[in-house]
């Protein structure tokens, strides 16, 4: 009896009181915070932040062979899960390969590669994705790539390691 | 009847979880602003290390700069700020087999990387724990990352800047 009094079931009305309040603040605050930590936010937002980066990496000491299945247009992917890594650019350099080689007398020399059968080869993908609030590239918005990391990728015909040298945004 | 349902009024057990509830949350966020610190214990140090990356391609010179949050290799702990960066040209260390003399010889077109950091840490059993979950102490080899470079090397120095020497 007392209890419908006070929820006003008896007499048909709704006494809003501090405990209703406050119920409705931690509610709020624990969806708020739900959403937070969840990158529902981040998310809902990546959208409009995608945007368009040239991705240039160094594929070192490969066969000279290999240099013509790097063509503009083909796509490439990450050899663990075959995502995608980003579709071939035009840019394309090739010189023979490098070593460092130590002499007799301690010193430390740079070899090309004398007879051309080895290359070292510099080109770039097109990919897009979006750079978070530290600003880390996130490639697709959740692959994390910056220069320095060496990663294996591959075309249709191709599987290889290749080392991250830059990211560029092309303001695309 | 009125005034006699409103004299009436019970606390009920909900009513009792609900302002438990809230005693905690307003217990928990004072805590978290106020006392962490004085209330935590006394294994919380304030570390400074340097970590050595060498024979790293010169292209990937001046990518880090002061200031730089680190973080471990795959991103998920914070491992410290960036409050110095140092590059040398990589050298190849020669022992002359005549003399024993050692000969350091440019190592042409790399850089060793001299990253100093600063964290908070935690006194752990043979070194330090940033984070609660990277421990580490000179030698320690180290994967890290900040947003233009990633790369690894090995801590080869450390010190506390604040709390209890270990």
């Amino acid at each position: 009896m007392p209890r419908e009094n006070r929820v006003g079931a008896k007499t048909g009305k709704f006494h809003f009181n501090v405990l209703d309040a406050v119920i409705i603040i931690v509610i709020i605050l624990a969806a708020v915070g739900i959403v937070l930590r969840s990158g529902v936010a981040e998310r809902l937002g990546m959208e409009s932040r995608t945007e368009q980066v040239k991705i240039r990496f160094l594929v070192k000491d490969i066969d000279h062979t290999l240099g013509d299945s790097f063509v503009e247009g083909t796509p490439m992917f990450f050899c663990e899960d075959d995502s995608d890594f980003g579709v071939l650019s035009e840019e394309k350099t090739i010189v023979p390969a490098v070593t460092y080689v130590t002499a007799d007398d301690g010193t430390v020399t740079k070899i090309e590669s004398s007879d051309g059968s080895k290359i070292d080869l510099r080109t770039s993908v097109v990919a897009t994705g979006v750079y978070n609030a530290d600003g880390y590239f996130l490639l697709g918005g959740n692959v994390c790539l910056t220069p320095g990391m060496e990663i294996s990728v591959r075309t249709d015909k191709v599987i290889m390691r290749a080392l991250i040298t830059e990211i560029l945004r092309t303001g695309e | 009847m009125a005034e006699k349902t409103k004299k009436s009024y019970r606390v009920n057990v909900i009513d009792i979880l609900i302002l438990l509830l809230l005693a905690l949350i307003i217990c928990g966020t004072v805590y978290y602003f106020f006392f962490r610190d004085g209330v935590k214990n006394d294994t919380a140090v304030a570390v400074e290390y340097v970590i050595e990356s060498d024979l790293v391609p010169d292209e990937f010179s001046n990518l880090i700069k002061k200031g730089d949050r680190l973080t471990c290799k795959n991103g998920t702990v914070s491992i410290g700020e960036v409050t110095a960066i140092e590059y040398k040209q990589s050298v190849y260390t020669y022992v002359d087999p005549d003399t024993g003399e050692q000969v350091d010889n440019p190592y042409p077109g790399h850089v060793d990387i001299y990253i100093t950091v600063k964290s908070d840490a935690e006194i752990a059993d043979n070194g330090y724990l940033i984070d609660g979950s990277i421990k580490i102490f000179v030698g320690t080899e180290l994967g890290y990352r900040v947003p233009d470079y990633s790369g690894v090397g090995s801590c080869i120095s450390l010190k506390t800047t604040r709390g209890s020497e270990k």
